[in-house]
């Protein structure tokens, strides 16, 4: 038998549900971390999909001629054409615009007789357009255009995501603090427990880091197992949503499956769970035993 | 080797259950502490083993005054004596073989030299039967064995025994006697509590006797007097 086990900690009823503890808060911890890390994805994919795209209004009123509207549109190609950066001008066909109403306004009916301005889509080549000469040389040729380069939308969706990650790291915290606490309290009870086994230890000359050691082995060792089974269940139910979230959304939500970096993120917490309580458990017990003779 | 002067011991605000105690143990020394139930026998062996601290008074141990010495310096010392206490304090989750190495584990031996110490002494006091069985199946007197061979095993300077012919035959008692004083010849200084009047006739060591806290110089009984004893 090795030294370690001087302390009978792992008969000790008290400490056997840590494991199970720690399972539950990092199953916890480990969902919000992934949560937040899902987020963070999306918000990027979202405001790169959003950043190097214009979308351009041309009011019409309903004395235009479908000519004069022609006219206006070729204006305004003209005035994007001679702008550096420019990747694709891409007017919107009656067809695509009756597409994107017919959520709202069903299957019948003909967007000529609304007053629905004519949209063109622009992309531009990343960070090479001056949207403010794009701007004024728009407004030059067509006064009353309308450029929406989505920068409002996307400020509050990227508000909202950090917001929402916020709270995800906060939980993470927060569930952290509460499992050191949990070790301290077991390793405080272990420290009851055991006080005439820790007195023995003492009076044939063992240090107190010696019995720290043994604390420290067992709460890691426990942290250990209970974190990779929250882990374990937490990636399996990650999977498992992202399963569901893609079988509703027809595969096209790839963004719940995280990357390589990120499981590799969800693997580590085993081990820093494993790290925290034995620096935790090691820390109460030098505390404790300083006030033993 | 250890000095005591006007020590004086009280347990939290109660009276004092040692007086002024002054004696000194010289290296390699053999004593018996005697003293009816309560005059304070075990107290004074706390003190030697440092689980206690005074009240008052000087405690020399090894040259050092243990009422100045810091936490971090009380496991040397401690390393250097062996305690036999009055209940064994075995540990039950343990085997014989583990609870005799559990000092040798404590200071950081090498495995390999453990078996090979712990073995060697579980056969002089006739356990080697038992290596493996834990303290619930032994009977008291094979205990009182354990503790001997766990507080001997790292050759300590002084032996501490709090009653430990308590449990045994009178047979087996000598017996006990016989090795602590081989260890005795060793070098190791021997202070035994007993109430064992014939044991402390038949080994003729000094004793120190205990009577209400305060402590008083006996010597050893010469032989004509353990020789009516045993007649």
């Amino acid at each position: 038998m090795s030294a370690e086990k001087d302390i009978p900690l792992d008969i000790d009823g008290s400490t056997k549900i840590l494991p199970w503890i720690i399972a539950f808060m990092v199953y916890i911890a480990s969902l919000a971390m992934a949560g937040g890390m899902i987020l963070s994805d999306v918000a990027q994919v979202w405001g790169h999909g959003l950043t190097g795209n214009l979308t351009i209004q041309l009011p019409i009123t309903q004395l235009e001629t479908e000519n004069d509207i022609n006219r206006r549109i070729k204006k305004a190609i003209k005035a994007l054409e001679n702008m550096q950066g420019i990747d694709t001008i891409e007017v919107m066909s009656q067809a695509e615009i009756k597409d994107l109403l017919e959520p709202w306004l069903g299957q019948n009916i003909d967007p000529s007789s609304l007053p629905i301005p004519r949209l063109i889509t622009v992309t531009m080549k990343s960070g090479a357009v001056d949207l403010n000469e794009l701007r004024r040389r728009l407004i030059a040729v067509i006064p009353d255009i309308i450029i929406d380069d989505h920068q409002l939308w996307r400020e509050q969706m990227l508000s909202l995501m950090q917001a929402l990650q916020s709270v995800a790291m906060t939980i993470v915290f927060i569930v952290a603090v509460a499992g050191i606490i949990i070790v301290i309290f077991a390793t405080k009870g272990g420290l009851a427990t055991h006080r005439a086994v820790i007195e023995l230890l003492h009076l044939i000359g063992a240090y107190d880091h010696y019995i720290a050691k043994q604390f420290q082995r067992h709460s890691s060792r426990s942290a250990f197992r209970g974190a990779m089974f929250g882990v374990f269940f937490a990636a399996v139910t990650i999977i498992s949503l992202a399963y569901i979230a893609n079988q509703l959304t027809n595969n096209t939500l790839d963004l719940f499956v995280l990357n390589i970096w990120q499981w590799f993120a969800l693997a580590a917490i085993p081990f820093i769970t494993a790290l925290i309580a034995m620096l935790s458990a090691r820390r109460t017990v030098i505390t404790t035993l300083k006030q033993m003779i | 080797m250890i000095q005591f002067e006007n020590v004086g011991m009280r347990y939290g605000v109660g009276p004092e259950v040692l007086r002024d105690v002054t004696f000194h143990l010289k290296p390699a020394s053999f004593h018996f502490l005697t003293g009816a139930s309560g005059a304070g026998k075990s107290s004074l062996l706390k003190l030697m083993y440092l689980a206690n601290k005074p009240s008052r008074g000087l405690i020399s141990i090894f040259n050092k005054d243990i009422t100045t010495l810091s936490k971090s310096e009380m496991p040397g010392i401690r390393r250097r004596i062996g305690v036999v206490f009055q209940d064994f304090r075995l540990l039950d989750h343990l085997t014989t073989f583990d609870n005799v190495a559990l000092p040798l584990r404590v200071n950081g031996t090498a495995e390999k030299l453990i078996k090979k110490h712990v073995i060697e002494l579980l056969n002089w006091v006739g356990l080697a039967d038992h290596i493996d069985v834990r303290p619930a199946t032994l009977s008291g007197g094979q205990k009182q064995r354990v503790a001997i061979a766990r507080a001997i095993i790292s050759r300590p300077s002084l032996l501490l025994a709090d009653e430990p012919t308590g449990n045994v035959d009178d047979k087996i008692a000598v017996r006990l006697l016989y090795l602590f004083e081989e260890l005795n010849r060793m070098g190791t200084s021997v202070l035994i509590a007993t109430h064992n009047e014939n044991i402390i006739r038949r080994f003729q060591h000094p004793i120190l006797q205990l009577i209400d806290g305060k402590l008083i110089k006996k010597p050893a009984y010469s032989s004509s007097q353990s020789n009516m004893v045993n007649q």
